[in-house]
């Protein structure tokens, strides 16, 4: 229907209409010129045009009403309004013009009709009779005057008779005459007239010859060059028995001549009109009924329009709301400064409102959900394990409590302090506990808890109940003892070292000094043997201070605060880099297995070279007494995380040393100062790794280096 | 209530007298032209319909025109008009041709005068021509001329006929 929006579609009732009132006035001004236009090509043209206009706006005025019923059928916004206000409308415009056109077609009836009356048709009748008795006696006075002319001309011979008729026409008395005589085959014979008003008269018409009988006489009234004359024709037979035709033609009185024209004339005028009257009503409402059908079309069409303006801003305004109750900001257009003008503006203003305030609710919500990332991210990256319970309803927990209850396949999340799942765990103890205590409603808790599994553990527990929206809401932090344990030794064990870095460091380096300045000094002035003992002695003191450095240093090492210097690299590379300077010197064979070698992690260089180096020296140590030296070092990516493995062929790790092998001076090396792990487990952890330590199938120790992957 | 019937079933009453039966007819059964030259002779076959009979009864004229076209020379109109006298209560029958009309008694007098015409031919030499007629319905008082353009009834025109035939 899109097409039916065209400029030519729009205007085109306004251009019917104007046709047709065109028309109807061209019919009209034809009407009082005689209707001289009706009977030409111009006349057809123009009912053709009449057709078209009368199509097209039946057309236009059917379409816009069918397209309004299908939208008053689909029930979309307005279409009920506008249908209403049109057939309002049209109520009001229609009714009026059809009494109008009946008040009218009424009165053009009786107008018609009344031109006919009894008493002027009587009275007409009455006229003609008079007139038909001095057309009578106007002729009886002829024959009168005329019946003895032929028994005098049958006496005489055609000179005798123009002589006669001279003599008649001439005399005094004569009125005006025209008088002739013929032979039966219409020749003239004698002629004698007193008066030019007849002009040139012929003789009798060869039928009249033919018809004529002897002796007979016939009388009428006629007209000659428009003047009514009394006519006699006569057929006689003169004395040597010749017949002849007598033709006398007397002019009528020109006042009574006068008179009986205008009688005539009327009363044909009068006839023809009572003849024309079906004509002339039939005429008439044509005119009525296509203007009638005008007006009809153009109420019908100017309703459907003025409707559908009244209803337009109405139903902008429908759809607008709808779009709000959508939740999408609508404005609509303000016109003129009626009511609906302020209406549209008013609404305009409350959708602006609207949106402004969905947009506060808007960024209010991207900040609590920021702030709930935030604080899901902390509780994901906490060591502690975090669970909220809500009417007895885990709704919040955390992964470092997923850990620490491991045992359970299922997410706590969602589950019920008595769901089945949770009862037969291993940690059903905890949940047993919590749930007591939750019954309990006790605001605030402290406790330690056994839990079971493959690896007991002590939890501490912190728990406090919080008022929240749907009732109270029990906050629980719970660590593994042990952990904590562990970390509290790692604390007591930096400062041990940072201690002793700093209590030792600064006595070496005199001490290793004055030892070598001992031997300087005495061994030129000492003899054999005391010169050897000295030198030895002197040696292994420096050598002694030497190992007491290095010992000092990687205390210092370890207890250093961790100052990570980021940059962004690929910790595959650095190993394969640092296996490479092993291979050299070390003469040892290092197998890789390198997947995912070109990902990159933000870390600290250095210090994660320094792993490397931890690891593979371990790894040497380990193997050394085997021939050939076998390491095998391999990555690869899971989820969100890089792997990375040492693994040697060596004796493996002790029992149970795997838990323990990342605590300080713990070494299953007879020199090891048993910090490498450690310092290897803190880099890690510096990174947001870890790492765990373990045998391989196969025989052989293996460490397995996680690092997590970000976004950056 | 007349009035508005009419009103809205004018255009099919129309339409339905332009359909309506018992129309008159005219023909031209002969042409013949004059051995003397100068003038064709037509046997003419006039039956008015009673519309026509009413009308003319009533003053209104009727006029036939005859086209006389010869092939050589220019073509003529000829009008005989037919006329109602109420004060004679005579029948007038009117040539173009001729400046006096005839009168007749009666209507079928004047019918029987029209069964044979002489009609001039201007052109010289004309041995070959056509000739037409029909009842000019422009003649028509105003009134009429609409509803005789699409009545049936009204409607009088012969074919083309040819002389020599």
């Amino acid at each position: 229907m899109a097409t039916l929006n065209t400029r030519w579609w729009r205007w085109l009732p306004v251009g019917a209409l104007v046709a047709l009132l065109l028309a109807a006035f061209l019919i009209t001004i034809d009407a009082e010129r005689e209707n001289r236009l009706i009977n030409t090509r111009g006349f057809q043209m123009l009912l053709i045009l009449i057709g078209l206009a009368l199509l097209g706006l039946f057309v236009r005025v059917g379409a816009q009403l069918w397209l309004l019923l299908q939208r008053y059928r689909r029930g979309e916004a307005g279409a009920r309004l506008e249908t209403r206000l049109s057939l309002l409308f049209a109520a009001l415009a229609l009714p009026p013009a059809f009494l109008v056109a009946a008040f009218a077609l009424r009165f053009i009836d009786t107008s018609i009709d009344s031109w006919f009356r009894a008493d002027v048709e009587a009275a007409q009748v009455a006229a003609l009779t008079l007139g038909q008795l001095s057309l009578e006696r106007e002729a009886d006075a002829l024959d009168r005057e005329t019946r003895a002319l032929t028994g005098e001309l049958a006496l005489l011979d055609p000179d005798g008779m123009q002589d006669y008729l001279d003599v008649l026409v001439d005399a005094e008395e004569a009125r005006p005459m025209h008088a002739s005589v013929y032979d039966l085959d219409g020749n003239l014979e004698a002629l004698s007239f007193n008066t030019s008003a007849l002009g040139t008269v012929n003789g009798p018409a060869p039928h009249e010859l033919v018809e004529l009988d002897a002796a007979e006489r016939r009388m009428e009234t006629t007209r000659r060059e428009d003047v009514r004359v009394a006519r006699l024709i006569e057929r006689f037979t003169d004395d040597i028995g010749n017949e002849h035709v007598m033709q006398v033609l007397l002019p009528l009185d020109s006042e009574l001549a006068e008179a009986l024209a205008t009688l005539e004339r009327n009363v044909v005028d009068y006839r023809q009109l009572r003849f024309q009257r079906d004509a002339l009503k039939t005429g008439f409402s044509l005119i009525l009924g296509l203007i009638t059908l005008i007006a009809t079309f153009a109420a019908l069409w100017f309703a459907l329009v003025s409707a559908g303006r009244v209803v337009a801003p109405i139903v902008r305004l429908t759809a607008a709301t709808r779009e709000i109750a959508a939740g999408r900001q609508s404005l609509v257009p303000v016109t003129g400064r009626d009511e609906i003008a302020f209406l549209s503006s008013s609404f305009n203003r409350m959708s602006g409102d609207l949106a402004d305030a969905k947009a506060r609710q808007e960024q209010g919500r991207q900040q609590i959900e920021r702030e709930r990332q935030l604080l899901e991210a902390v509780l994901e990256r906490l060591s502690a394990g975090v669970m909220a319970i809500e009417q007895g309803q885990i709704i919040i927990a955390n992964q470092a409590a997923q850990s620490l209850l491991a045992g359970h396949a299922q997410e706590f999340r969602g589950l019920t302090l008595s769901d089945a799942s949770l009862q037969e765990s291993p940690a059903a103890r905890f949940f047993a506990r919590v749930s007591a205590r939750d019954r309990d409603r006790t605001f605030e808790w402290r406790e330690e808890i056994e839990i079971g599994g493959e690896a007991p553990r002590t939890l501490l527990i912190r728990a406090l109940r919080l008022a929240a929206e749907s009732g109270e809401r029990l906050v629980l932090v719970f660590d593994d003892a042990n952990v904590l344990a562990q970390a509290s030794r790692e604390a007591a064990w930096a400062e041990v070292a940072r201690r002793l870095a700093h209590e030792i460091k600064n006595p070496l380096t005199p001490i290793q000094l004055a030892a070598e300045r001992v031997k300087h000094r005495l061994s030129g002035k000492l003899a054999e043997p005391d010169r050897e003992v000295v030198d030895r002695a002197t040696q292994t003191i420096v050598q002694q201070v030497e190992a007491l450095k290095r010992m000092v240093n990687d205390f210092g090492q370890y207890a250093r605060p961790s100052r990570v210097s980021r940059e962004r690299f690929a910790p595959v590379d650095l190993l394969d880099q640092v296996a490479r300077l092993y291979e050299a010197s070390a003469q040892c064979r290092i197998e890789r297995d390198f997947k995912a070698q070109d990902v990159q992690i933000d870390g600290d260089r250095d210090r994660l070279r320094q792993v490397f180096v931890n690891l593979l020296t371990n790894a040497i140590e380990a193997g050394a007494e085997l021939a050939p030296l076998r390491i095998a070092l391999s990555s690869r990516r899971e989820g969100d995380s890089l792997l990375v493995e040492v693994r040697d062929f060596g004796p493996g790790l002790p029992a149970d040393f795997a838990q323990y092998a990342f605590e300080p001076y713990r070494s299953t090396k007879p020199k090891g100062s048993g910090l490498g792990l450690s310092l290897v487990k803190k880099v890690l952890e510096e990174h947001g790794g870890s790492v765990q330590a373990g045998n391989a199938e196969g025989g052989g120790a293996r460490f397995l280096l996680r690092f997590v992957l970000t976004a950056s | 209530m007349n009035a508005a019937i009419r009103m809205l079933w004018a255009p099919l009453l129309l339409a339905l007298v332009a359909c309506s039966d018992a129309p008159g007819s005219l023909e031209i059964s002969r042409v013949q032209l004059d051995p003397g030259g100068g003038r064709v002779l037509l046997d003419v076959d006039l039956r008015l319909s009673p519309t026509h009979l009413d009308a003319l009864d009533h003053g209104v004229p009727l006029r036939l025109d005859f086209i006389v076209a010869p092939l050589a020379g220019p073509g003529t109109v000829e009008s005989i008009v037919l006329r109602f006298s109420p004060l004679t209560h005579q029948y007038e029958l009117a040539s173009s041709q001729e400046t006096t009309p005839r009168l007749f008694d009666s209507r079928a007098q004047m019918l029987a005068a029209l069964d044979r015409i002489s009609l001039p031919v201007r052109a010289v030499g004309a041995e070959h021509g056509f000739v037409r007629a029909r009842l000019n319905l422009d003649a028509l008082p105003p009134a009429l001329r609409m509803t005789a353009r699409f009545d049936r009834r009204w409607q009088l025109e012969t074919r083309t006929s040819a002389w020599p035939p």
